[in-house]
């Protein structure tokens, strides 16, 4: 029994620890009568989360973002898997050697990088959103963000048996690649975002909404880039293939592109405006730090 | 408006000032209600106590008698001895005229 008081005890905060079974032990509470005080404060603490709307916000705002980033990955994952598998699989110095291979592999290489950031800047936005709206189902967000994430179907490359097929017909390219760029570009940053997010609350009033702004930008740009995936997850192919074209891919096939938003410079906004917003706000602080000593 | 057992809890604090903490708390409650009053019930509401600015919280100091932790204070803010005047003067409202003393019927 006195495992069992230890282990829920630990799900408390140490502060709480302390309060609850200090209390505990001084109303000379038995371990069962313990174990029951302590489950009926999860249940009661549980419940009183739900009637926050903030928890509901960011139980929407998580299925969302984790749908939105499940498809920006895996077209991420099918986008770069052409030019990586010519390059890492099929490489030749004579990639470097003749003028037009070389120019080939450095605007490949940029567009590789180019779609690798991206994903990174809206994972980590999405993060600091969940973060930074429910602290205490913080943990609980956190693994309902990455099953989201797991489970959504990814966007499947919508030409099978194309002229890529020795590609996306590769174990690697199909399973392990995308899980890979699911696990480094995705939850790795989303989970560094969420703990950046419990430091907002931390930040100056006008600097929360200076980086609310931007960071609502960069998932502007995550939704406007993404969201007609879910046309071609849902069995719409025409729709989802004149979704696709114009979303950047028209000059693929010689057709205009359509008007495009500058995804990378929106998308950067959000984590731009973080990194200067913690070194205006340490700087501001440093003065204080710097107080001269007693002797 | 506050809620029964928000004002219970503020009252109690009050009463108990300087002494005011989680074990103590509870121990007024049962005290002038009767009734068991859960930890469950007690620490939700002084997070929303806290959260609404009715009342300020901090750790206090560890003793024996509490196997060596720490309590959790409370004090009553002056927003919240506002809302618990303001739940006063409506109960004393809505009572006036009405005497419930010896108005249960015991064969009833």
């Amino acid at each position: 029994m006195t495992r069992i008081v230890e282990w829920l005890a630990g799900r408390l905060s140490a502060d709480d620890r302390d309060a609850v079974l200090g209390d505990l032990s001084e109303a000379g509470a038995a371990d069962r009568e313990t174990v029951r005080a302590l489950l009926g404060l999860f249940a009661r603490r549980l419940l009183s989360m739900f009637a926050d709307w903030r928890t509901w916000a960011s139980l929407v705002g998580l299925v969302a973002l984790g749908v939105l980033l499940a498809l920006a990955s895996s077209a991420a994952a099918a986008g770069t898997s052409v030019p990586l598998w010519l390059y890492l699989n099929n490489w030749t110095m004579e990639y470097l050697a003749s003028p037009g291979a070389r120019a080939d592999l450095f605007d490949n290489g940029a567009d590789v990088f180019r779609r690798f950031l991206l994903l990174v800047c809206w994972s980590w936005a999405s993060g600091l959103i969940l973060g930074s709206l429910s602290r205490r189902t913080i943990r609980i967000n956190g693994i309902l963000f990455c099953l989201v994430v797991l489970l959504m179907p990814g966007w499947q490359h919508p030409h099978p048996g194309g002229s890529n097929d020795a590609v996306y017909s590769r174990q690697f390219y199909s399973i392990i690649f995308p899980i890979m760029l699911q696990g480094g570009l995705v939850f790795m940053p989303a989970i560094a975002g969420m703990l950046h997010g419990l430091r907002m609350a931390a930040l100056p009033f006008h600097f929360r909404w200076i980086l609310w702004v931007s960071i609502v930008t960069t998932i502007s740009t995550l939704a406007i880039r993404n969201w007609g995936f879910i046309l071609c997850d849902a069995g719409q192919r025409q729709a989802c293939a004149e979704w696709v074209l114009d979303a950047g891919y028209a000059h693929i096939v010689g057709r205009p592109e359509s008007w495009q938003i500058p995804a990378l410079p929106l998308s950067l906004a959000g984590p731009a405006a973080y990194i200067a917003a913690i070194a205006v706000w340490q700087r501001r602080l440093r003065p204080v730090d710097r107080l001269p000593q007693r002797t | 408006m506050l809620g029964e057992f928000e004002y219970l809890l503020l009252t109690a604090a009050a009463r108990l000032g300087e002494d005011a903490y989680g074990a103590a708390i509870r121990q007024d409650i049962e005290n002038s209600t009767g009734s068991r009053c859960s930890i469950g019930a007690l620490y939700t509401t002084l997070d929303r106590l806290e959260a609404k600015g009715l009342i300020e919280t901090w750790m206090g100091e560890a003793t024996a008698k509490r196997g060596g932790r720490a309590k959790r204070m409370v004090r009553v803010t002056q927003k919240g001895l506002r809302e618990g005047t303001a739940f006063y003067s409506a109960v004393m409202k809505a009572t006036r005229g009405v005497s419930w003393e010896g108005s249960l019927d015991p064969n009833r």
